[in-house]
């Protein structure tokens, strides 16, 4: 227990030192409290109108991704489907894509309709968002779909209020799911909250918190009288209500995962029906719809000003305009994935592990383990990247240009995922066989191998694949305090196109390029260990 | 559980170490002559061209990028006697004042004799040495200016009427670094009425955009963003350089409708200059880094390679494909580093509340 409990507090110190010596370095400097900051939001031009659209893109944005997820997930896990473990991968992609790609897949996409930039920039918005976080709703609700026991519906059709479908669907569904859904919602409205690629490409001239922030990073945490103290303000006060608000949304997220646990509904090993051609038409249309942005980016990588051309493509694999090519970059966002692996699944593995064994006894604890596992996915990268800066700089400089500082960024951000999938897995595992595997004689090693490892095999191989795609895709620049061309990834390859001047319209079409060489490389890793995964397991991610 | 937790650990950090040997071999060594350079994201100097240097002189550059001249400036300022970086490169004029009042920078040692009056403008001393120069001003589309309706406009109070109402394109000037050059030039020329303008254009809804990228090539009718994804073209002003039609034509085969606006005083000549950090220990590195940026050879391609004009003396724009014809050398207005880095904080303020 005592190697656990060390971990967990390292795993504390390492969430919570960046965010702490950001704070003070930011604190520092701002002479404002946070809420005169944030009383004078509508009067700065910096903040104006901020928070009213965040929380509106957030709320709007899981309300669309319900309204289209909730019966994509129902027709997906009530119907035993061709090639059902693709299908299921392909409609959970698009939540690991680099919301950057999607962004120009988007642009792409919607060039046809110009009133999607300007009056309906909302909609095109909210639209992306449902795209990006459909994977939960399906992640989330589909596996009890799959595999609730068939007889609960049978018996409610005997029941006075469950003779129509609507009655059925009220009193039986409704109430059986409300907690997935609800759980799903929470982690749409997180996403959805924290969004920025999306928001600073499709909806131009609106900033969301997290635009504002970035917006003011630059200047964070300097004291020179030229600058004003205002970035360091804004950013505490919108650091602050984020914060907040992301910590209510996991609190609510945690304890709906534990009520749901409480339900103990009567599965069987597959309650699917043969599909119905409605259902097979709305899922085909779906298909087609996710699929679509991704098409578009990669026609668009095809075209220089209006004409077929591929120049973008062979500027990509020479890196006529970035140094190195693309197969280079590549094999160093493969290391950089394949390094995040290594350390993320096994910290998810034990912070599962140990939230896990605190839920019987001591449940607030587990919450706390829990909220603080998930804590990386809730503070802005801004804050932490200031923080490792600062705390690099105070004390040893010459270690921010280590390999292993972006690394430390990806598993910061990966491991919550990891805690995701494997706690759920974790609980369906029949605590006895351990213990019977003990009396047995085996040894803790052996038994780790070949009973708890194996148990939750497929778990694990999930959690591996969203590790690898999150890593690959990792546009968060701000983590990376030195930048060398040397370890150059795709993420940021396509970063360091897409900022030159497009007046040279060939690093646009090979960022394009590059990017729908990331985008390939994802979708094929993500959806190869999609097939390991049983029908019903899950349930979370 | 506890030696089974870490018989997991350590397979892992076995693995984990495998990986990071991948990395490490590529790491380079530290005696190695290095030069370490922040520059901002757009810096066009080629790899190839860096490679070619570090061939003839044995110095290795490793540049990092740092979003615009601003961040440049602040990647600079937190990282201030770390010792992390040698030199700055790209921080401009309107920025300099901040960094001398921060005593960033230590003099080099660099013969300045071949560089033009324009360059040595604003600053004219060993802890600054201009590399290249260019004037932010508006840029209009021709075909809206149709000469019987609309006008050329003679003053920037032309903008506020309602031939430009939702018309006019500016960026933030506390995000992008051509916002903040227009922000100067502007307060330089108005004085004290410039925050009427600035809401007087707010009330004409201007639009505002947080970098000079979303500015010219979504909003920009007469730019390259007619050919993007996502182009909107409402805008059929905008702020850019004055050189930005030349460039235009340069990549689209001699034709562009956009043209500079040669309005005299609100334009900012803007000037970059490449520096060396107090704490770096590579000054003589520097200054052949320094002598090579601003050498014929290399200063006179920073109009192809980064859109710039040279700093050095009879430098100029190519005259291919009409680069030099639409460009245009406007009357910039006359302000010094000293008086920017005392007036910015206001001219921001001001901005800010005349913008909300």
């Amino acid at each position: 227990m005592r190697v656990r409990a060390v971990f967990v507090m390292a795993w504390t110190v390492a969430v919570l030192a960046p965010l702490a010596l950001a704070w003070q370095q930011l604190d520092g400097v701002a002479e404002r409290s946070i809420f005169d900051t944030l009383a004078s939001f509508e009067d700065r031009f910096q903040t104006s109108g901020a928070l009213e659209f965040t929380f509106r893109v957030a709320i709007l944005s899981t309300l669309l991704t319900l309204a289209i997820g909730v019966p994509l997930a129902w027709n997906l896990g009530r119907h035993r489907w061709p090639q059902h473990a693709l299908l299921r991968s392909l409609f959970t992609t698009p939540f690991v894509m680099p919301t950057i790609l999607v962004a120009m897949g988007f642009l792409a996409l919607l060039d046809p309709w110009p009133w999607f930039r300007q009056d309906g920039a909302l909609l095109a918005l909210l639209l992306a968002h449902a795209w990006f976080n459909l994977a939960l709703v399906i992640r989330f609700c589909e596996p009890l779909l799959a595999t609730l026991d068939p007889s609960l519906e049978e018996a409610a059709r005997l029941l006075p209020k469950g003779r129509t479908r609507w009655g059925r669907m009220r009193h039986l569904w409704a109430p059986l799911f409300a907690p997935s859904i609800a759980a799903a919602g929470a982690m749409t409205f997180l996403f959805s909250f924290t969004s920025f690629a999306l928001v600073r490409w499709l909806t131009p001239g609106q900033r969301n918190l997290e635009i504002v922030m970035a917006n003011q990073a630059e200047w964070a945490g300097i004291a020179i009288p030229e600058l004003g103290r205002a970035p360091s303000e804004i950013i505490m006060a919108a650091a602050m209500v984020q914060l907040l608000t992301i910590l209510a949304s996991l609190g609510l997220i945690s304890w709906l995962q534990a009520r749901r646990n409480l339900m103990h509904l009567p599965r069987v090993e597959d309650a699917r029906e043969p599909p119905t051609t409605v259902a097979g038409l709305h899922v085909i249309v779906m298909a087609i719809l996710v699929l679509s942005p991704l098409v578009a980016l990669l026609i668009s990588s095809f075209q220089i000003r209006g004409e077929w051309d591929t120049a973008g493509w062979s500027a990509a694999f020479e890196g006529a305009r970035t140094g190195i090519g693309v197969p280079r970059a590549m094999w160093s966002s493969l290391v950089y994935a394949g390094l995040t692996l290594c350390i993320a699944v096994p910290c998810g593995y034990i912070l599962a592990d140990v939230i896990h064994g605190l839920e019987k006894d001591r449940p607030r604890l587990a919450m706390a383990v829990d909220v603080m596992a998930m804590l990386p996915l809730a503070v802005s990268a801004v804050i932490i990247g200031l923080g490792v800066l600062i705390g690099l700089i105070r004390t040893e400089p010459e270690l921010a240009r280590s390999w292993w500082i972006p690394a430390y960024g990806h598993i910061l951000l990966t491991t919550p995922f990891v805690v995701r999938i494997l706690l759920p897995a974790m609980r369906e595992i029949d605590p006895d066989l351990d213990a019977a595997a003990a009396l047995l004689g085996a040894g803790p090693l052996r038994r780790l191998l070949r009973v708890r490892l194996p148990l939750l095999r497929g778990a694990l191989i999930v959690a591996a694949s969203f590790v690898l795609a999150i890593s690959l895709g990792e546009f968060g620049a701000s983590w990376v305090v030195v930048k060398y061309t040397d370890w150059t990834t795709l993420p940021i390859m396509i970063d360091e196109l897409l900022g030159r001047p497009g007046f040279d319209p060939v690093p646009r079409a090979a960022a394009h390029a590059a990017g729908v060489v990331l985008l390939g490389l994802t979708m094929v890793l993500f959806m190869a260990v999609e097939r390991f995964r049983p029908t019903g397991s899950g349930g979370e991610f | 559980m506890q030696s089974n937790t870490k018989a997991l650990l350590t397979c892992f950090l076995m693995l984990a170490t495998a990986f990071a040997g991948c990395l490490e071999s590529e790491t380079a060594s530290d005696d190695e002559d290095v030069l370490r350079i922040i520059s901002y994201d757009a810096f066009g100097i080629s790899d190839e061209m860096l490679s070619q240097f570090t061939n003839e002189t044995g110095i290795k550059i490793e540049l990092t990028r740092a979003g615009d001249a601003g961040g440049v400036l602040a990647t600079a300022l937190q990282t201030q006697d770390s010792g992390l970086y040698d030199m700055v490169l790209g921080i401009d004029n309107s920025y300099l004042g901040a960094a001398l009042s921060a005593e960033l920078f230590q003099p080099l040692d660099v013969n300045r004799s071949g560089l033009s009056e324009r360059a040595l403008a604003s600053y004219d001393g060993d802890f600054a040495i201009p590399f290249d120069v260019g004037s932010v001003c508006l840029n209009y589309d021709a075909t809206h200016v149709d000469g019987e309706n609309v006008t050329v406009p003679s003053s920037l109070w032309d903008f506020t009427d309602e031939n430009w109402t939702g018309k006019v394109a500016v960026q933030n000037p506390r995000t992008s670094s051509p916002g903040r050059s227009f922000a100067i030039a502007v307060a330089t020329m108005l004085g004290e009425e410039h925050d009427d303008w600035w809401s007087a254009m707010n009330a004409n809804d201007v639009i505002v955009s947080d970098g000079w990228t979303e500015a010219y090539e979504v909003h920009y009718s007469a730019g390259y963003g007619v050919w993007n994804d996502g182009f909107i073209g409402d805008a059929k002003a905008v702020v850019s350089y004055c050189h930005s039609p030349g460039v235009e034509a340069y990549y689209g085969e001699n034709w562009t409708t956009s043209v500079a606006l040669d309005l005299p005083g609100a334009s900012f000549s803007q000037i970059e200059y490449a520096a060396l950090l107090s704490g770096s220990k590579q000054g003589a590195s520097a200054d052949a880094f320094v002598e090579w940026l601003i050498s014929e050879d290399i200063n006179s391609q920073m109009p192809t390679l980064n859109f710039m004009y040279p700093a050095i003396e009879g430098g100029d724009l190519p005259e291919d494909a009409g680069y030099r014809w639409h460009s245009v050398v406007p009357t910039d207005a006359v302000v010094m580093p000293e008086t920017i880095d005392a007036k910015i904080a206001d001219w921001l303020d001001a901005w800010d509340a005349a913008m909300a």
